[in-house]
């Protein structure tokens, strides 16, 4: 594999996991937040 | 007015739902055979680009318009597009692809995650790592699907009992309903398939170069071949509208699925949040988890000049004749064979169920049927629908089934979806709506892109997959003789089907304008 190929896989790899990492730790982070919410109301 | 409604039951339950939707067999088929087809490097630049230009703003256009559509009380396309737009009276019929899609994948999904189930069952029984040559592995699948001598109809007994097995289980999933179901068993199966999936990729990587005559075939050769960007293969339209549609597949974006399990979110739910943890979770098991497996053991075994090759023979001989054929020259070998499909048997029951849950939320919402009731319903009508696709698989059905609903319907049913929302709904309030409860603030920039950038490509791409494909395949140029009866015949049965769904949307319609000119009465 070329240097170009390892900087380009470790970016897209490292991007990935970055954004998966972040929202499922603040999707827990936020569980509780859930317990209380009302029923939906309609936009407009 | 939707007090009663389902509702998942946490957070993550709803992002491992419709993560496992969009996990399927195409993330660990398709996606290795897109990135062979077009040779070294040439890929992962168009696809990371469509990514980030059509499919995560896709993503958000679904996810805001199903909890829309929730709050009004539908999860169907047909009610949720009525309430985007409700001074038209028609708009509802545009939203009818939102179930004929994914109900008629399901006619031929179901029969190919079975093949899964039982390819599984045959890793464990030793019969699979008894073949030694690749044509006994092509003989094995044309045996097990009846290929070998077929007569009028090709289909065997194991292959049926095979797909009864995933049909009930299926349907047993779908009887427990969105929280007692779907979102406990994407809650077990898609962490156990992640598993896999990384134990599989570890495996493939540590492999090294096993064979001392080619040391230039390597696992990190393999991976050299995705990711040695080809800058030269991004003037080829081919490979745009290639990773354009590979976005489309694997997130499950146009068909209604997501639609249909955003509406059973809460109003204050973050979906911006959501949405990108399902999408990353979809890209994690494709591009990394499937990316580390097939392509880098391909590369091991056959060398860079046999990949194309390999992808060329379809996303079908990779999974049930190469993959195999390759686990058989690795020590544990069955297991890991077993590992493999059980984890393609995994993706491709996360997905099957939530192509079944439209359906029966368009009884449950337009026609007040109860649960049970409808997936009694459903489960009788799709397993004689399912049929075709088992017993004249030979006769070219399946594949015709395949393109009407996992690219005709889809791709149309994206188009139409993102310029409602975006331009007759109106971007202002689909960004408002979209960060209702958000947490998340989408950067301004996707607000342009999903009002501008990703209509115009889905209208370019609509137009050259009209061109270019469809327009061969609709006319059933190329298909033999004595297949045309068969193609016909199922083009039928789907007429007969889309006119039965515009009726019941017609009706559902008349019932719920009967009901609200009662109610003014009393």
């Amino acid at each position: 594999m070329t240097t170009g190929g390892w900087i380009f896989m470790i970016l897209a790899w490292g991007a990935i996991i970055f954004t998966l990492v972040y929202t499922y730790s603040r999707i827990i982070s936020d569980s509780d937040d859930n317990k209380d919410q009302q029923d939906y109301k309609i936009l407009e | 007015m939707s007090n009663d409604r389902q509702r998942w039951g946490t957070k993550i339950g709803v992002v491992l739902a419709v993560a496992g939707s969009a996990v399927g067999l195409g993330n660990f088929l398709r996606f290795p055979v897109q990135v062979g087809k077009y040779g070294e490097g040439a890929f992962m630049i168009p696809y990371l680009i469509a990514l980030l230009l059509v499919g995560i703003p896709l993503m958000w256009v679904e996810w805001t318009a199903g909890r829309f559509g929730g709050g009004h009380g539908h999860s169907t396309a047909p009610g949720i597009y009525d309430s985007l737009w409700k001074k038209s009276r028609f708009v509802k019929y545009l939203g009818i692809g939102g179930i004929f899609g994914p109900f008629l994948i399901y006619m031929y999904y179901v029969y190919i995650e079975s093949w899964c189930l039982a390819y599984a069952y045959y890793s464990l029984t030793g019969q699979l790592s008894s073949i030694s040559s690749s044509q006994g592995f092509i003989d094995f699948l044309s045996n097990y699907q009846g290929l070998g001598d077929p007569g009028f109809v090709c289909g065997t007994v194991p292959g049926f009992v095979f797909f009864l097995i995933t049909f009930i289980l299926n349907m047993t999933v779908i009887y427990f309903g969105i929280r007692g179901g779907i979102e406990k068993l994407c809650n077990i199966a898609m962490p156990l398939l992640l598993i896999f999936g990384v134990l599989l990729a570890i495996r493939v990587i540590t492999l090294f170069a096993p064979d001392p005559l080619h040391p230039n075939w390597s696992s990190i050769n393999g991976l050299g071949f995705i990711w040695n960007a080809d800058l030269s293969a991004l003037k080829s339209p081919k490979v745009w509208v290639a990773a354009t549609g590979q976005i489309f597949f694997t997130l499950s974006v146009g068909m209604g699925v997501i639609l249909t399990y955003s509406s059973y979110l809460r109003k204050k739910d973050d979906i911006a949040q959501s949405g990108l943890a399902a999408a990353s979770t979809n890209e994690f098991a494709e591009v990394i988890v499937a990316g580390a497996i097939v392509v880098p053991a391909a590369f091991i075994f056959f060398g860079p000049g046999e990949i194309v090759e390999i992808a060329n023979s379809g996303a079908f001989n990779l999974g049930f004749v190469t993959m195999p054929q390759i686990f058989n020259k690795i020590p544990l070998g069955a297991l890991l064979c077993f590992v493999w499909f059980f984890m393609l048997f995994l993706a491709g029951i996360t997905s099957s169920i939530s192509i079944v849950q439209p359906s029966i939320a368009f009884m449950e919402d337009e026609f007040k049927i109860k649960r049970r009731k409808a997936v009694t319903i459903f489960g009788i009508v799709a397993f004689i629908l399912c049929q075709p696709a088992l017993w004249f698989l030979h006769r070219g059905v399946l594949d015709d089934l395949d393109f009407w609903g996992a690219n005709f319907v889809i791709v149309v049913g994206a188009t139409i979806e993102i310029i409602l929302l975006a331009w007759i709904f109106g971007i202002n309030k689909a960004w408002d709506e979209l960060h209702l409860g958000a947490k998340l603030k989408v950067p301004r920039i996707f607000k342009f892109i999903t009002k501008y950038i990703t209509p115009t490509l889905l209208l370019a791409l609509l137009t050259w997959f009209f061109v270019e494909d469809w327009l061969d395949i609709i006319t059933m140029k190329g298909v033999p003789a004595e297949n045309v009866p068969y193609v016909l015949g199922i083009r039928l049965v789907l007429v007969g089907i889309l006119l039965f769904l515009s009726i019941m949307v017609w009706v559902a319609w008349k019932r719920r304008a009967a009901g609200i000119k009662a109610e003014d009465d009393k």
